[in-house]
């Protein structure tokens, strides 16, 4: 459980010290969040977080909306004043219940012990069940005072039957049987089902090509040759390509975000759409789905797999998927200094384990991470892909790292998204917590002024982070460490060192601003209008 | 315009969590009308619905404790009627004819009627 305690939650506290829980003390609610989030992440199972009142719950409201946009399961605990003095701006009183009902899949306000049994049981439930999300419990301060009467304790909360629809299977079995370019469009619903091992079986008997949104990154093995990589605004050519060709795309986990999709519309008409998604407002979201399934994708896949049997070999599509992945180039083997955030991306893929959790900020650091680190297995790139929360990869990197102490966990970062969490080197440290956080440090708030540069002349606005700090002498402030990077030649080592180092370590990588993320599709533009940058395309 | 009815167990808030869903799916609320009795709650929602056609029905019926949703398609009239020594009561009637059993009951209740 992650959390800082406040008036509110003196019992929560009290009582755990009594308990087996495992409580990590964070510096800034939000934090708490976002660690519970990455433990969600990196584990499958659900994330605790909790806060006090009023500005502690509000604190909390960021990171559980991150949680909620990428389905993280998470149990949100927040104290609330005592029930007599609810609605009279008593001190730290907020409106949690209110506030977090639009960014949880489900939220209780209890207002005696007897409901807490039920609160916590359907609250676990409902948060890991269906499409996975945030739940909360408010809990007021003389309600955790009391006690809870033995009949609550043994209540039973049977879960409802699951939302499903697979009536049109057969039609879908039916259409992927006739292909003759299919293509596997997965997204994150794929992670949380748990089903990457069906999406390679399924995209082997097809021979079709997987590409993923960036929530799915990893869900097969991105060295695998049916493997396109990311699709979307800053996504891989090569997928965009066999996306445009395929005649018939099996979607599935996916919400088709303005981000990852959006060509969509673009689709030759002929172009024909099954959308398998387990929430029924999002299956059949795209105007161009024919086949609509409703339910859990690994139970999705199953039952595709098991009408189609037939497994195909080598096809005219597979060939030519061969040729685009072989047209899209991109050498990011460019030692250079100050160093190219690509060559940086390629020394992480060359030096970490191969087990490695990779976590990222938001901007241009997850973007070149999303396009160019090579992600093995599922879970192991942890991204804020639909809220987009900037300090949100740091605070994750320790939930990853309290799950799994023995893997390197690494935090990409931007030098404008580490100062929003900076001071959690704090509960790093005495949490023992060595993560290695790579600063990409190009003194600019960098996706920003990528568009003020491309898209409105360079008219650079409220984007230059003057007087950054010295980012290691930040880190060795708190007991942490870390090192300088200048030129590419340098960043090797120190990554080695970082791993070993056993206590948290920043990299202060420096970078060139006029470095973009590219390629590009320009938001609202054709997707074949791409801006080009070091990859090329044949 | 569409006619929503919302059928689900009475946990707190449903209420303000339907119209949150819809408000947050920028579906315009035109009129709304809630009733809770014995552990259920009932809720009729006008709204222009946009683009969500039948997808809005699944994702209300995604939230937790919504047991039905469903669009009406018939001309329906809820009435409310409170008294602080009666207590109070509704009804939701709807019919081709107004003439007759609930919305004929309904409308001889009725205190104040739209202009319509």
């Amino acid at each position: 459980m992650f959390g800082y305690p406040g008036g509110t939650t003196l019992t929560l506290y009290d009582d755990m010290l009594t308990s087996k829980i495992r409580h990590v003390l964070v510096r800034h609610e939000q934090c708490a969040a976002h660690m519970a989030d990455g433990y969600a992440r990196a584990t499958g199972k659900i994330g605790v977080c909790t806060s006090t009142s009023g500005p502690g719950s509000t604190n909390l409201i960021t990171g559980v909306a991150t949680a909620y946009v990428d389905s993280s399961p998470m149990l949100v605990l927040t104290g609330q004043v005592a029930t007599s003095a609810i609605g009279n701006q008593a001190f730290q009183e907020a409106d949690s219940f209110s506030m977090m009902m639009p960014i949880t899949k489900h939220n209780f306000r209890l207002l005696a012990p007897s409901e807490i049994p039920e609160a916590v049981i359907r609250g676990v439930s409902i948060a890991n069940s269906g499409r996975k999300g945030p739940v909360h419990i408010d809990l007021p301060a003389d309600v955790q005072k009391g006690e809870v009467p033995e009949a609550a304790m043994n209540q039973q909360f049977p879960e409802p039957p699951p939302l499903e629809d697979f009536h049109d299977l057969p039609e879908a079995v039916k259409i992927l049987r006739a292909a003759e370019r299919p293509l596997l469009l997965v997204g994150g619903g794929i992670i949380w089902a748990n089903a990457s091992p069906e999406v390679l079986q399924l995209s082997e008997m097809l021979m079709a090509p997987v590409t993923t949104t960036i929530m799915a990154k990893g869900v097969i093995p991105e060295e695998h040759p049916l493997s396109l990589g990311i699709i979307g605004m800053h996504g891989k050519e090569a997928a965009r390509k066999a996306f445009m060709e395929a005649d018939v795309i099996l979607a599935v986990g996916t919400r088709f975000s303005d981000r990852s999709s959006g060509a969509q519309s673009e689709l030759p008409i002929s172009t024909k759409l099954i959308h398998v998604d387990i929430d029924p407002g999002e299956a059949g979201k795209s105007a161009r789905t024919q086949v609509r399934l409703v339910g859990d994708a690994k139970k999705g896949l199953q039952m595709i797999i098991n009408g189609l049997q037939a497994t195909k070999g080598e096809t005219a599509w597979s060939l030519r998927i061969k040729e685009i992945l072989r047209n899209c180039a991109c050498n990011i083997n460019v030692p250079s200094s100050p160093v190219l955030p690509q060559f940086a991306v390629f020394e992480l893929n060359r030096t970490l384990p191969k087990d490695a959790i990779v976590c990222t900020e938001v901007g241009q650091n997850q973007m070149w991470a999303a396009h160019f680190f090579r992600a093995r297995y599922p879970r192991q790139f942890i991204t804020s892909g639909g809220f987009g929360t900037m300090g949100f990869g740091f605070p994750a990197s320790l939930g990853a790292k309290v799950a799994f102490p023995n893997k390197a966990v690494v935090d990409i970062a931007g030098d404008g998204s580490i100062q929003m969490v900076s001071h959690e080197f704090a509960t790093a440290v005495s949490e023992n917590l060595p993560v290695v956080v790579c600063v990409f440090n190009n003194g600019w708030l960098g996706m920003v002024r990528q568009w003020q540069k491309l898209f409105a002349e360079r008219r650079y606005s409220g984007t230059e982070l003057r007087e950054n700090p010295d980012f290691v002498k930040l880190a060795q402030a708190y007991g942490a460490d870390g090192v300088h990077v200048e030129r590419s030649s340098e960043l090797q080592e120190a990554l080695r060192t970082g791993i070993d180092a056993g206590i948290p370590f920043l990299i202060d990588i420096h970078m060139d601003p006029e470095e973009d993320v590219l390629p590009m599709i320009p938001p609202g533009g054709n997707p074949n209008a791409v801006i080009r940058g070091r990859c090329t395309w044949k | 315009m569409e006619v929503i009815k919302i059928v689900g167990n009475d946990s707190p808030g449903l209420f303000q969590r339907v119209l949150v869903e819809l408000g947050r799916r920028k579906i315009e609320v035109e009129k709304s009308f809630m009733a809770r009795e014995k552990g259920q709650i009932v809720i009729i929602v006008e709204a222009e619905t946009g683009n969500m056609n039948g997808r809005l029905l699944h994702a209300l019926m995604a939230l937790q404790d919504v047991e039905s949703a469903e669009y009406l398609s018939e001309d329906y009239f809820c009435f409310w009627e409170t008294s602080p020594s009666k207590g109070s009561g509704y009804i939701i009637a709807c019919g081709q004819d107004k003439n007759a059993g609930e919305m004929r009951r309904t409308a001889e209740h009725c205190l104040y009627k739209g202009s319509d």
